[in-house]
C-alpha cells in the first residue's frame, strides 16, 4: 500500500499555500492512475471514466482542508471515488430504459468494439458476470481482487464492517465462479 | 504469508475457475491520456469556485464545535439558562408588584366590568350574579306589532333569488 513517508509529504506541502500546488500534483503523480482503473473498472467506458476521475480529484482539491487524516490518505482520495463512480452509474441507470439481459449483450457486443479494450473471450465473460452484481458489491470485489486491498482498508473506503465485506466479498465471488462455469 | 498471498488463497478456496483466469488489466487508455490528465484537472480545479476562506472557516467552527461532548455541555448550559430564567420569571418579587383582586373596590370593579363588557362572557356573568328570567319585568307589547317587526326584518334579509326557489 501507499507508503507513510510519500503520504506525509504530501500532507504537509498541501497545508502551506505556497507549496499546495506541488503537494496537489504529487498527489495526481501518486494516486492518478490507481484511482483511474478503480473508477474504469466501475463505469467500464473511458469517457465515463475520464469524466468521473476529473470530479473525483476536484473534489479532493477542494476538500483536502478538510481531510482530518482520521483515516489514511490513500483510502480517503479511494472513498471520493468509490462514491463518485457510483453516483454517476446511478444517474446513468436513472436515464437507461433497457432490461438488465439487454444491458448484458449490448456491453458484450461495446466491449469487443471498443478499441480501449484488449481482453480475450474470457475477459468480456468476466465483465459480463461482474456487470451482474450490484454496484457496491462489485465495487467490494474489484478493490479485493485487482486492488489485493486489506478488508481493514477496504473498511475505510466504503465504511463498511470488516465481517459485512468478507460476506459481500464471498458471495460476489460465488457468483462469478457460478457465471464463468455456467453462463 | 503476506496479505497478497492470503488474498490469493481465499480466492483459490472460493473459486478455482475464477483464480487461474489471468488478471491483466483489460481495459486501455489513449497513449498520452495519464501525461496530460493533471493538467486538465488543475484547470478544472482552479474554474470551478472554490469556497471562499469565511466558508471554510464557518465549517471548519461548526465542525469542531458540533462535537458530541461540546454538543452536551451545550444543552446542559442552555438547560440551566432557561431554568434561571423561569425561576426569576416567577419569583415572588414579581408578583408582589401587581395589585391583587382584593385591593380592588368594588366600584372599581363595576366601572371595570361596564367599559369592557364586550370582553365577558355574558351567560358566565348571569350565572355568578344568580340572576333568572323572572327577575326581569314583563314588557307589555302587543303581539301583533313584534310579528310584524320580525317579518319586516326577514323579509329585508331574504335574498330575491332564494324568493324565487321558494315560491
Amino acid at each position: 500500500m501507499q507508503s507513510e513517508t510519500t503520504d506525509e509529504q504530501i500532507l504537509s506541502l498541501l497545508a502551506e499555500p505556497q507549496t499546495f500546488e506541488r503537494g496537489f500534483r504529487l498527489l495526481m503523480q501518486q494516486y492518478q492512475e490507481r484511482i483511474y482503473w478503480h473508477i474504469r473498472r466501475l463505469v467500464i467506458e473511458h469517457e465515463d471514466a475520464n469524466d468521473v476521475v476529473q470530479n473525483c480529484f476536484v473534489k479532493v482539491y477542494r476538500s483536502i482542508d478538510r481531510f482530518q487524516q482520521k483515516s489514511a490518505l490513500y483510502t480517503w482520495i479511494y472513498r471520493i471515488a468509490t462514491n463518485e463512480a457510483i453516483t454517476f452509474l446511478n444517474k446513468k441507470k436513472r436515464k437507461r430504459t433497457s432490461s438488465i439481459d439487454d444491458e448484458e449483450s449490448l456491453l458484450a457486443s461495446q466491449l469487443q468494439a471498443d478499441p480501449f479494450f484488449d481482453g480475450d473471450e474470457v475477459q468480456v465473460k468476466l465483465q459480463a458476470a461482474l456487470q451482474k452484481l450490484p454496484d457496491k458489491q462489485r465495487a467490494v470485489f474489484n478493490l479485493r481482487y485487482y486492488e489485493e486491498m486489506t478488508y481493514k482498508d477496504m473498511s475505510e473506503v466504503l465504511s463498511t464492517s470488516v465481517g459485512a465485506l468478507k460476506a459481500s466479498y464471498h458471495h460476489a465471488v460465488k457468483k462469478i465462479e457460478f457465471h464463468l462455469t455456467n453462463g | 504469508m503476506n496479505e497478497k498471498d492470503a488474498i490469493r488463497k481465499e480466492l483459490e478456496e472460493l473459486a478455482p475457475r475464477l483464480s487461474h483466469i489471468d488478471r491483466k488489466e483489460p481495459f486501455q487508455v489513449p497513449p498520452t491520456y495519464f501525461r496530460e490528465l493533471p493538467e486538465e484537472i488543475m484547470e478544472k480545479a482552479r474554474r470551478q469556485p472554490t469556497t471562499s476562506g469565511w466558508v471554510t472557516s464557518v465549517i471548519n467552527w461548526i465542525t469542531t464545535v458540533l462535537t458530541p461532548q461540546r454538543i452536551a455541555w451545550q444543552l446542559a448550559t442552555i438547560a440551566v439558562l432557561i431554568a434561571v430564567g423561569l425561576w426569576l420569571f416567577q419569583s415572588p418579587q414579581q408578583s408582589a408588584a401587581l395589585p391583587t383582586i382584593a385591593d380592588l373596590s368594588v366600584e372599581e370593579m363595576q366601572l371595570y366590568v361596564t367599559d369592557n363588557i364586550d370582553e365577558f362572557d355574558v351567560d358566565i356573568l348571569l350565572e355568578e350574579s344568580n340572576f333568572t328570567f323572572t327577575d326581569v319585568p314583563l314588557l307589555n307589547l302587543d303581539s301583533t306589532v313584534i310579528e310584524d317587526k320580525y317579518l319586516d326584518e326577514f323579509l329585508d334579509d331574504l335574498d330575491l333569488g332564494d324568493l324565487e326557489k321558494l315560491l
